[in-house]
């Protein structure tokens, strides 16, 4: 795969602080790339670096093979972004603001051509309708439409699924994977919901403090067989000591009072059979999300639960 | 960067606030041209209360079209600057503080076309407004109340003086004073934009313009010698009112009005000068301090 942004040694630093260290990283040509980070680990600079909102202390950006700072119009020419809160023209129709941005972006589009756009994110019968009217789910779709308005080869959605409700979230999920998939565009994804980067992502980055974690494969960075499960019954106590006792005391991560469990997903039907054959009534068995532990893991977060040692 | 300017004009048509400027000039013109066709021959009267003896005119003739359209510029174009620092002074951080000036960055054109098309549309507004003026304070004024010749009361020195103007060679100083006041206008214009790209809400920028303004004003109107010598100069505020002059007709030998004459055209000439050099300061400087901004709105 071709690079189509190369990060070189990043660094920003307002003042003091230190929002972006020594950051290097490469998002592929086709990639769903996610960039995921806590808040404040330094994800919203980096984009903005990367949009020339915030000029880099150090370091060197390249995209579509070309520098940023020396290039920059050619390159913005073939990027559409939706930074942070997907703020519009309140008094403004969907319709308006999309022709503006269009024309913004040097392209010119009939009525129906917009109407297509605005059909896209689902808001075809709300394009008359001004801006203020629309709820956080609506303005993110507008959003969107507006970051695809020109046909760009890089598409960067922040959060692109806040606001939305289940069925918009599986639509706008839907659209990142077919412009990966059918359009052959660059999609970066930075976000906190790792659950989200895990579906849709085939790469990913991890940063904190504004420092790179770990960049790969999405597939190669989580392994199936180290599913965390958490386990609520009726008698905790007694659920802990059968288990301690039946051959699960090596996968046991934690103790009597929050009974969790490092298995092979496939093993969790078992762990339900025992438990119930030995009269313990399940409130919650909850397979912890595989990225996200592996995440808090490397982020050392202060909710993480340290593994239990004896 | 033509298309660029369309869609901030565009903007700037669509918003509901620019309408209250033009909304406060109708106003104001309209209070100002009731007022003197109902009581106008007491206003004049009182102006010229000293002068009956020794001055010889009809005065039902002297509250006339071209007199209105003076008596409401010495009013409105101190005010105006007001309503044109709430559209310039909310240029870059009304977008920041609707979240849109980040969207806007990151579409293919420089900063520098990006805030000189902010500039240039506030310019456009600015002509607008004062056109807006012309028709209501001027055109308006003439068909209510006709066309003659105009008086002018002024202060020179300790002596209080009337110039009279024939009605023939009126209309080019009012053009000339509408092109005076558009560069006058646009140097607020421009401390608009440039204060406007400091802060990320639109009330900071517009307030502290008006506040400016509005202070060097009050400075530019104190009459003791050491301010006069020492402090008047370096105010553009000094300068706003310089159109004035066009309508302060040249004298003969014998003190009668020459027609088509200017009485200091070096001095309206070098006011121009200053104004246009602070437009010129006050853009460098926020376009300088716009490319070096991180835009963290």
């Amino acid at each position: 795969m071709k690079p189509l942004i190369e990060v070189t040694q990043l660094c920003k630093k307002f003042d003091q602080f230190t929002a972006v260290n020594e950051l290097s990283f490469t998002v592929n040509e086709g990639d769903i790339f996610g960039f995921l980070g806590e808040n404040g680990a330094g994800k919203s600079t980096t984009i903005r670096m990367l949009l020339t909102l915030i000029q880099p202390t150090s370091g060197n950006i390249n995209i579509f093979g070309e520098n940023l700072q020396e290039n920059r119009k050619e390159i913005l020419k073939k990027v559409g972004a939706v930074i942070e809160k997907p703020d519009m023209y309140k008094y403004l129709s969907a319709l308006e603001n999309l022709n503006l941005f269009a024309k913004m972006s040097r392209i010119k589009l009939s009525k129906s051509q917009l109407m297509e756009q605005l059909d896209l994110v689902g808001l075809a019968d709300r394009s008359n309708s001004k801006v203020k009217t629309f709820s956080q789910g609506m303005k993110q779709r507008l959003g969107i439409a507006v970051s695809l308005v020109h046909n760009p080869d890089l598409i960067i959605l922040d959060e692109p699924t806040n606001g939305l409700d289940p069925q918009g979230i599986v639509d706008i999920r839907n659209l990142i994977l077919k412009l990966s998939h059918e359009r052959g565009k660059t999609v970066l994804v930075p976000s906190h919901l790792l659950s989200e980067i895990e579906i849709i992502a085939n790469r990913m980055l991890i940063i904190n403090k504004g420092e790179k974690i770990i960049e790969g494969e999405v597939n190669n960075l989580l392994d199936p067989s180290k599913t965390i499960v958490k386990i609520e019954t009726t008698d905790n106590k007694k659920a802990f000591h059968l288990l301690t006792k039946s051959g699960w005391l090596e996968k046991l991560k934690t103790n009597e009072s929050q009974i969790q469990l490092e298995v092979d997903k496939k093993e969790i039907p078992n762990i339900i059979r025992f438990l119930v054959e030995n009269n313990i009534e399940i409130n919650l068995i909850q397979p912890r999300h595989s990225l996200e532990d592996y995440f808090l893991t490397l982020t050392k977060s202060a909710d993480y639960v340290e593994p239990f040692t004896n | 960067m033509l298309s660029l300017l369309q869609i901030e004009l565009f903007k700037i048509s669509r918003r509901p606030r620019t309408y209250i400027a033009f909304a406060a000039i109708t106003a104001i013109v309209l209070i100002f041209q009731f007022a003197f066709k109902s009581d106008g021959q007491s206003y004049m009267n009182l102006m010229l209360q000293n002068v009956q003896d020794n001055f010889e005119l009809d005065r039902s003739k002297a509250i006339n079209g071209y007199f209105m359209c003076y008596i409401i510029l010495n009013t409105l174009l101190v005010q105006v600057p007001i309503l044109v620092a709430l559209i310039a002074g909310d240029a870059i951080s009304g977008e920041a503080n609707m979240g849109t000036l980040r969207l806007i960055m990151t579409k293919p054109y420089s900063r520098t076309q990006i805030l000189f098309v902010k500039f240039l549309a506030s310019f456009i507004f600015t002509i607008l407004l004062l056109i807006w003026m012309a028709i209501l304070a001027l055109f308006l004024s003439l068909y209510i109340f006709g066309a003659d010749d105009m008086l002018i009361f002024r202060v020179k020195g300790d002596e209080s003086q009337i110039l009279q103007i024939t009605k023939d060679d009126i209309m080019w100083r009012y053009f000339a004073a509408f092109g005076y006041a558009t560069i006058a206008l646009t140097v607020i214009a421009a401390l608009g934009i440039l204060l406007s790209v400091f802060a990320e809400n639109s009330i900071g920028p517009i307030v502290a313009t008006v506040c400016i303004v509005l202070f060097f004003t009050i400075v530019s109107n104190i009459n003791v010698p050491i301010i006069d010598k020492n402090v008047k100069p370096w105010l553009f505020t000094s300068y706003l009112v310089g159109w004035k002059g066009f309508f302060y007709i040249g004298l003969d030998a014998e003190g009668q009005p020459v027609k088509g004459s200017i009485e200091n055209w070096p001095a309206i000439r070098n006011s121009l000068y200053i104004l246009i050099a602070h437009i010129g300061v006050f853009l460098s400087i926020a376009i300088y301090s716009f490319r070096k901004k991180d835009i963290l709105s």
